[in-house]
């Protein structure tokens, strides 16, 4: 970057709703688009803050009700707008908790960075429902609940709205403060993690908050499924995470972080011979499972209680998979595929066995 | 316990006709040294022994790579440098003990895979010298003293496991005596006998390590700690070598000897002890314990001696992936039910891009202050390099057949698991997963 570039303003659009822009509350919900050149509203006390490295040139304001009802038609008016000023940035809200605002800051922040690739801010309530929404579109950045949170809210928007004008992207969430898009590159920083935790233990044990390296998104929990009606017309299939798959891994079934499972005959068999059946699972010792496969693949077991009738049978395949270093987002695509392969075949309920 | 640890630093590292350190360069009579270790092979075990050197910068891929070494020797005080190996399991800890700081001696072998267990053999591990994936591995900043083994066919896992875990201590008890007479460049002092002030946050660490079986094994004081509990150790005895690793299966989850004597967290704590904190010492224990019981049983166990220590707050870590995060996160939890502020580090998942599912393995709603040590699922290639060291060929993927394929050139890797401490669970790399 030239010192030429360095020392320009950064241009800035920004977007307000009707309440911010004078023109009413509620009631004023369905105004059309409307701009002004120059700062308006919360714009006007962002304009000392930038210090002289930034200068909203043009501000551009919607009833809440009108962007969001009628999103098309008054997007590609806010796009032309906006692209007629050719701005570096483009600033959107605060909207602290506002739902419709929120909604409206985030489609314009998306429309911006998607339709214009010109880098978009949105500033709102940590817990506005559009953030979820938005998030991974635009960066957002967090303010207080209610409007009387603007004077914290400008003096920490302004430079990094500068920041992103000029360089068209921010660093880190945990650099520039903005809310965590869900993105996460790996990067070698200054510390070493080993001392990075110690800092932060040091940090709360004197009584700071430390934030987080790594959020915690929560578990989901899944409902057990309801129980069979009538085993005795049941027809069972056999899954398993154990990695069991006939000798020589015929479908190249990964040991760890599997990508898809497989699909094995158990045709006339009583129970799997450790002779055609081997454990490929790279996290546990699969020695003894080796020695009988039936350990993680009860089949012998099955077999018998589908002759006393128990069930109605026993499906002819079996389902294999490595259950060792899967995320999340691929093990939901696997079940979700199993089960509607079991669906389609007619199996009626199934039985998991984990190592 | 006090411990006075010197340093020597490598400035160069050649062979000679004479092992000594003289002028900052490290010579070493490599036939004395093949010989010694040849001798103590009293089975067989080794085919043949070669010594290799790779230096900081060198374009160079080391392959087959299983454990790695400090040097170091116990010059005052009791028991020796790794006790329980070629000597009494003393207890050590006190005393002092010399040091090579970046000298790291390597086991290279490309042991058989017999084809028992599908967990318990070793994986390709790779380091690379230069290039992107240098930084996964503290040992490419460090000279390397390879002893590249090739093995006899016929033995068991167990005697392939002991004969190169032998050959890398000979060469560590051999190289020590090069510095045991010599005046060091630093030293540093662990005193843990003069009582600090009292008003200073009291903090343990909770180390836990990976022992599933053998190639996948840690000792204590020589012996594996299969059935061990959880146990409090002196920083200054970690230190001298009584952890030592036989842990090769996933390479990217190996905490290697060299960092085991030498863990960041450890010598963090020790140096702030007495200024900023009160380090009331080391909790050892293993995880990937077996059903929920038993997790909950060893967490529980390893919670209470941090209670019992005092602590105010405690870091936990572990190494190996999988199941070994739930035990670390009931330990955790239980120090947090008790009032101990716990923070732990680990590696995430998250998929290419970080987006997918949740980050952790596991953890515990009590798991609010977490720090990264990077996403081992990010893909990574690495280029054609000029010079493959410890082997000539990469044995990847064994459940798809592992057919050998070559090494020195450009290839993608879908996850790091290949790469020596890649997931950084010793937290002594600068790796991190950086939320955007």
């Amino acid at each position: 970057m030239t010192d030429t570039d360095k020392s320009r303003e950064v241009k800035i659009v920004h977007y307000i709703n009707q309440f911010f822009a004078g023109i009413g509350g509620e009631e004023a919900g369905g105004v059309p688009v409307g701009f002004e050149d120059g700062p308006k509203g919360p714009g006007t006390g962002l304009t000392g803050l930038l210090k002289g490295e930034g200068r909203i040139v043009r501000t551009i304001w919607c009833g809440d009700n009108r962007i969001n009802q009628e999103t098309d038609e008054v997007l590609e008016e806010i796009r032309r707008l906006i692209e007629e000023v050719k701005p570096d940035v483009v600033l959107a809200g605060p909207a602290f908790n506002a739902g419709r605002y929120g909604l409206a800051c985030g489609l314009v922040g998306r429309m911006a960075k998607e339709k214009l690739g010109i880098p978009s801010l949105v500033a709102m309530y940590p817990e506005n429902p559009a953030v979820d929404i938005y998030k991974q579109y635009c960066y957002i950045y967090p303010v207080g609940e209610k409007a009387a949170a603007m004077r914290q809210a400008l003096p920490a928007l302004a430079p990094v709205v500068v920041k992103l004008g000029k360089n068209g992207s921010l660093g880190s969430a945990l650099e520039d403060g903005y809310i965590q898009s869900g993105y996460r590159w790996n990067e070698f920083v200054e510390r070493p993690a080993a001392l990075r935790a110690v800092d932060m233990l040091m940090k709360r044990l004197s009584g700071e908050d430390p934030m987080t390296e790594a959020p915690l998104r929560g578990f989901e929990q899944v409902p057990p499924a309801a129980p069979v009606d009538d085993l005795k017309q049941a027809v069972i299939a056999v899954i398993t995470g154990g990695g069991m798959v006939p000798r020589g891994n015929p479908d190249k079934l990964k040991q760890a972080f599997a990508d898809r499972y497989g699909v094995y005959s158990i045709q006339g068999l009583e129970e799997l011979p450790a002779a055609e059946f081997k454990g490929i699972h790279g996290g546990y010792d699969s020695t003894w499972v080796d020695e009988d496969p039936d350990r993680v693949v009860p089949l012998d077991a099955l077999r018998k209680l589908e002759q006393k009738g128990v069930f109605a049978h026993l499906h002819q395949e079996y389902f294999a998979l490595c259950g060792i270093g899967t995320n999340v987002a691929m093990s939901k695509k696997l079940g979700a595929e199993l089960a509607e392969e079991l669906k389609r075949k007619g199996v009626s309920a199934a039985i998991y066995t984990s190592t | 316990m006090k411990l006075e640890r010197g340093y020597f630093t490598l400035q160069n590292l050649e062979f000679s006709d004479k092992t000594e350190l003289t002028g900052g360069t490290l010579k070493v009579d490599k036939k004395e040294l093949i010989e010694l270790i040849l001798q103590g092979d009293e089975n067989d075990h080794i085919a043949s022994l070669e010594l290799e050197i790779v230096k900081p910068g060198e374009n160079t891929r080391i392959v087959h790579l299983l454990d790695t070494l400090q040097v170091g020797v116990k010059t005052q005080g009791e028991g020796e440098f790794l006790p329980g190996f070629f000597s009494e399991p003393t207890t050590v800890g006190n005393g002092k003990t010399h040091l090579i700081k970046n000298l790291a001696v390597m086991e290279c072998a490309e042991l058989p895979w017999a084809g028992k267990s599908a967990l318990l053999y070793p994986r390709e591990a790779i380091v690379d010298m230069t290039g992107p994936a240098a930084g996964y591995s503290p040992f490419s900043e460090t000279f390397n003293l390879l002893l590249r083994m090739e093995m006899n066919t016929g033995a068991s896992d167990v005697e392939y496991d002991n004969a190169v875990r032998n050959a890398g201590v000979r060469a560590v008890r051999y190289l020590g005596e090069a510095i045991r007479n010599l005046s060091p460049e630093e030293t540093e002092v662990f005193d843990f006998d003069t009582p600090v002030d009292a008003s200073l946050p009291k903090i343990a660490y909770v180390t836990q390590c990976q022992n599933q079986g053998t190639y996948a094994n840690t000792y204590l004081y020589g012996w594996d700690v299969h059935n061990i509990v959880p146990v409090h150790l002196s920083p200054t005895e970690v230190m001298d070598g009584c952890i030592v690793s036989g842990n090769y299966v996933w390479p990217c989850f190996k905490i290697p000897t060299y960092i085991q004597n030498n863990l960041p967290v450890v010598m963090e704590l020790s140096r702030m002890h007495g200024k900023t904190c009160n380090f009331v010492g080391v909790i050892f224990d293993r995880g990937h314990n077996n059903s929920h019981f038993e997790k909950q049983r060893v967490a529980n166990i390893a919670a209470n001696q941090v209670r019992m220590l005092g602590a105010d707050g405690v870091i936990i870590s572990w190494e190996g992936g999988g199941n070994a995060a739930t035990d670390a996160m009931l330990t955790l939890q239980t120090c947090e039910k008790w009032g101990i502020k716990a923070v732990p580090f680990t590696f995430e998942f998250g998929g290419p891009d970080g987006t997918e599912g949740i980050l952790l393995v596991d953890d515990v709603p009590e798991a609010k202050y977490v720090v990264s040590t990077g996403s081992i699922e990010k893909p990574t290639t690495i280029p054609r390099v000029q010079r493959v060291a410890g082997g000539d060929r990469l044995r990847l993927n064994m459940e798809m057949g592992g057919d050998p394929e070559p090494a020195d050139i450009e290839r993608t890797f879908d996850v790091i698991t290949a790469f020596y401490c890649g997931a950084n669970q010793s937290g002594i790399g600068r790796l991190a997963g950086v939320p955007y």
